[in-house]
């Protein structure tokens, strides 16, 4: 299909120029760790023998995918629409299953290449060494990018403007941050929240994740937390598709 | 006779329960180049984006190559090239990369360097077309519309923002076009750019067809007579000159008044003498062939473009 790869290189060198775009998606989850790690610098290890500073590297990997999605998709497409890119296109054969597979091929890629980033920030700055077959990080990695790439789709599916799809985005992240283990541990949230906590797709990417990369024991068993969100992919993706107008 | 390329029957569409386009029907064939002339506001952008394909009407039906969109939706676009007025141009790509990336949604395509070399944007083609001027950006749409060498051309408004020399280009480029065998929907609110271009026009106002045909013979049934124009003298009622010899109406408005006559010699002789008897000065004094302008001004009372003034 020459249309996918010519759509995926397009998209690619779209992010390359946009220097703050670059910097933002790839090295955010890079800062974000970097920080948490100093504030958190001198917290001596809990019950698991983990400390703080590297409890928040997964948790930072997790929220990294999230932007990618929320705002590294949504916005972007939304503003092909506003600029009737996508009307135009819609003049063309191009069928929008494509068009999405591109975005969404380029995005998990980037996603990867966030992960490899972090994690080599984990294992310079942290010594974090990974938990078992380290090969499982690459599928678990890609499963979460794409689910929320795919999140960005839907939200870029509904959003009208570039205003709303920022609104939209904060609506989608702000609880995702704090009810899913990322910014602090699940056990601490009062009882009423804990069902919240299970509604949010973070927390399972987030639980995989803190298994895969810390070696920590989980909320749920690993195979669980894929399924979910597998599941909840192929949800989204269908219904995407389904919204996704090019009008 | 040549064939119908595209058939439109009683097309409706309506934007909040606005009527855009209201029960409009009309044929082209093979190889001519078809107008679509009204105001801004018309119908005719809606018109041609049905035909397109990019929006559903409310009512009617639409053939194109004889395929309807329901069932032969790629199949058309695969054959349809479209300009549209805003022009689809991804930011952060080169014109030459926005070339690439059109050519590759269509299972055929002409190569880049022909379709920069038709839309005359080889010397651009590593510019950022957002950062172009809007006569750069409306070429680059222009040939976004050429990359499959379809075998009709949309183009909507495509000298709109042009100076007149780029404007004369696009006229070329579309005669050439032509005389390739391709088919061209065009529309436009220059009463010029239709009456030159094309070989039938449909004269569109408030989504309704108020006359189609033969530019020169549409202005020609309507109008026997020549327009002779001047600019109104101070102190003069223009409805007095009704009188003249072979003046069959007179239209005044904006300093300018309008004589439509049916024997020029006649009422000009009797103007100038009268304009000698009572001293008033005939300025800006011009004789012309009655155009579309006029003949849509006859029929809705309005003028194309309401910016240049004039007689109402």
């Amino acid at each position: 299909m020459p249309a996918l790869g010519a759509i995926y290189a397009a998209t690619a060198r779209q992010f390359r120029r946009d220097g703050m775009a670059l910097l933002f998606t790839l090295l955010l989850p890079v800062l974000m760790a970097a920080f948490f790690g100093l504030v958190f610098a001198e917290d001596p290890a809990g019950q698991d023998g983990l400390r703080p500073a590297e409890r928040y590297v997964p948790g930072m990997l997790s929220l990294g995918l999230l932007w990618l999605g929320v705002f590294g998709t949504a916005p972007p497409l939304v503003q092909l629409r506003v600029l009737k890119v996508f009307r135009r296109i819609g003049a063309t054969p191009l069928p929008p299953a494509v068009f999405l597979a591109g975005q969404i091929a380029f995005r998990v890629t980037t996603g990867t290449l966030q992960a490899a980033l972090l994690l080599a920030y984990g294992t310079l700055v942290h010594g974090i060494r990974l938990h078992g077959n380290g090969l499982v990080l690459i599928p678990v990695v890609l499963l979460g990018a794409a689910l929320f790439v795919a999140l960005g789709c839907l939200l870029a599916a509904f959003a009208r403007s570039g205003e709303a799809v920022i609104a939209l985005g904060q609506v989608v992240q702000f609880p995702m941050m704090f009810l899913s283990g990322t910014l602090f541990p699940l056990d601490m949230l009062p009882g009423f929240l804990r069902p919240a906590a299970s509604a949010m797709p973070l927390t399972y990417l987030n639980d995989a994740l803190t298994q895969v990369m810390l070696g920590a024991p989980g909320l749920r068993p690993l195979w669980l937390d894929c399924a979910v969100m597998g599941g909840l992919l192929v949800a989204l993706s269908l219904l995407a598709a389904r919204l996704f107008r090019w009008e | 006779m040549s064939q119908p390329v595209i058939l439109c029957r009683e097309l409706t569409k309506s934007f909040r329960g606005r009527r855009a386009v209201d029960g409009l029907s009309f044929t082209v064939f093979r190889g001519e180049v078809y107008g679509l002339l009204g105001p801004n506001g018309a119908g005719k952008t809606t018109t041609v984006e049905c035909i397109e394909g990019i929006r559903r009407p409310d009512g009617g039906t639409v053939e194109v190559l004889g395929m309807s969109h329901a069932s032969h939706g790629a199949a058309i676009k695969a054959r349809l090239g479209v300009q549209l007025q805003s022009a689809g141009l991804f930011p952060g790509l080169t014109v030459q990369e926005t070339v690439d990336l059109y050519r590759s949604f269509f299972p055929r395509a002409l190569p880049t360097a022909e379709v920069l070399r038709l839309a005359g944007l080889a010397e651009v083609r590593r510019a950022d077309p957002n950062r172009l001027s809007g006569g750069w950006r409306q070429r680059v749409a222009l040939a976004l519309a050429l990359v499959n060498d379809p075998d009709v051309l949309f183009l909507d408004e495509p000298t709109t923002g042009l100076d007149p020399a780029a404007r004369r280009e696009v006229w070329d480029l579309i005669r050439t076009l032509q005389g390739r065998g391709k088919t061209v929907v065009l529309t436009t609110h220059y009463m010029e750019e239709a009456a030159r271009l094309c070989d039938r026009v449909a004269v569109i106002d408030a989504g309704r067809m108020l006359a189609e045909g033969r530019p020169d013979d549409l202005v020609r049934r309507a109008f026997a007579e020549s327009a002779i124009e001047f600019a109104v003298p101070p102190g003069l009622d223009p409805a007095r000159l009704q009188a003249l010899p072979g003046v069959t109406r007179v239209a005044a408005g904006a300093g300018t008044c309008t004589l439509y006559s049916l024997g020029v010699p006649d009422t000009v002789a009797s103007l100038l003498q009268l304009s000698g008897e009572q001293g008033f000065p005939l300025e800006r004094f011009t004789v012309r062939q009655a155009t579309l302008e006029d003949l849509f001004l006859r029929l809705t009372g309005r003028r194309l473009q309401p910016e240049t003034g004039g007689a109402a």
